[in-house]
């Protein structure tokens, strides 16, 4: 065995000259270099040798890193996972899709069969920005893809929508109701999508919803507590519905106690 | 506290109206009850209505269909709520927003 060493001493390799590299043969091949600019190459290095941290390198420089199905084309952090074993979808992406049975995984629309949350029976709280007017919206029988920044870029219904201002809307669920006394001091008990009432004389009332109904087709009912009276709805308008309760036997509109208003509608 | 205002019966008599805010929409609102109130007042008042704020004791409704509205010294008048303040609470999205800004 041959052996180049110092003694107690910098051992020094010189590829004298400019753009001389200093090489490293075994049986007359070259199995790694040192560069004149410092670029230490090798045709492997085996990483259980390896100690210390590694210096940082661009994902996009890295090949065949990873685990088999998991593909990557991000040029910045599309996920990270913190200290505290949270996944995070960070911010860069628009979309966060599920795809199923195509090959094309940007084919949202054709999503996985079953989106799954378990956690033992603890509540999820599914949220988005919607400090600036938007909302949550439940899509049915949508066939193309959802590609554009444009959030109804979808074929599909909206089959309910959980809006900024409170509302649930859709065909099934009450868009305002309300519960009032109109005796007395009148005062609203309960309510939702309305802003107040107005008490225009014995047994008139108007509700005015906190957001209008998209028209005035929409659906409203009346009722009340007491007995031998009558509740009318009277007059829809986008912004309010009036709605009066009559007294049979006086032949007049009477104030009501316990009076309710409920809307189904746009 | 309520809001009173003129108001016309079907008969085209000059009654009294009461606008009775409700709890909910009221705790939603930022600012002092007046300021509430007022918001109140612009957003389901037509605008340009005299109204005023009151905690007057209106629960004896013997006499209700006869009730009139006179001006009081801390009369107010309706106006339109600003494009920032429907935003702001919701009664129009971003987008309604930004097209009646010209965007």
């Amino acid at each position: 065995m041959s052996t180049i060493k110092s003694s107690a001493e910098n051992l020094t390799l010189n590829a004298d000259g400019s753009g001389n590299d200093i090489k490293f043969q075994s049986n007359g091949v070259e199995k790694a270099s040192i560069s004149d600019a410092g670029l230490f190459t090798s045709t492997t290095i085996d990483a259980t040798k390896l100690t210390g941290n590694l210096p940082a390198i661009s994902g996009a420089a890295l090949t065949g890193v990873g685990v088999d199905g998991i593909t990557s084309s991000a040029d910045a952090t599309a996920i990270n996972i913190d200290s505290s074993e949270n996944v995070n979808i960070v911010n860069g992406g628009k979309y966060l899709r599920f795809a199923y049975n195509n090959s094309n995984s940007h084919s949202a629309f054709q999503g996985w069969k079953h989106l799954q949350f378990g956690n033992n029976g603890a509540n999820y709280i599914i949220g988005g920005n919607t400090a600036t007017g938007g909302s949550l919206k439940f899509v049915v029988n949508n066939t193309v893809e959802m590609s554009s920044d444009n959030a109804n870029s979808h074929d599909g219904t909206v089959s309910l929508e959980l809006r900024a201002d409170g509302r649930a809307t859709s065909q099934f669920t009450a868009n305002a109701w309300v519960n009032f006394n109109g005796e007395g001091t009148v005062a609203i008990r309960d309510s939702h999508n309305c802003s107040s009432i107005y008490d225009e004389g014995s047994g008139d009332y108007y509700m005015n919803f906190s957001n209008n109904m998209a028209n005035t087709d929409y659906a409203a009912f009346t009722s009340h507590y007491e007995g031998d009276r009558s509740s009318v709805v009277h007059t829809r308008a986008v912004g309010s519905v009036r709605v009066q309760h009559w007294q049979y036997a006086a032949s007049g509109k009477y104030d009501a106690g316990h009076f309710y208003v409920l809307v189904f509608g746009d | 506290m309520k809001i009173i205002y003129p108001s016309t019966n079907d008969d085209g008599e000059a009654i009294l109206g009461q606008l009775i805010p409700a709890p909910k929409f009221l705790a939603s609102l930022e600012g002092t009850e007046e300021e509430k109130l007022i918001h109140i007042a612009n957003k389901d008042l037509p605008t340009g209505t005299k109204y005023e704020i009151t905690d007057a004791d209106l629960s004896d409704r013997t006499f209700r269909n006869a009730w009139e509205y006179t001006a009081g010294a801390s009369e107010k008048t309706s106006a339109d709520l600003s494009l920032d303040d429907q935003l702001k609470y919701n009664h129009i999205t971003q987008q309604e927003y930004d097209d009646a800004n010209g965007g």
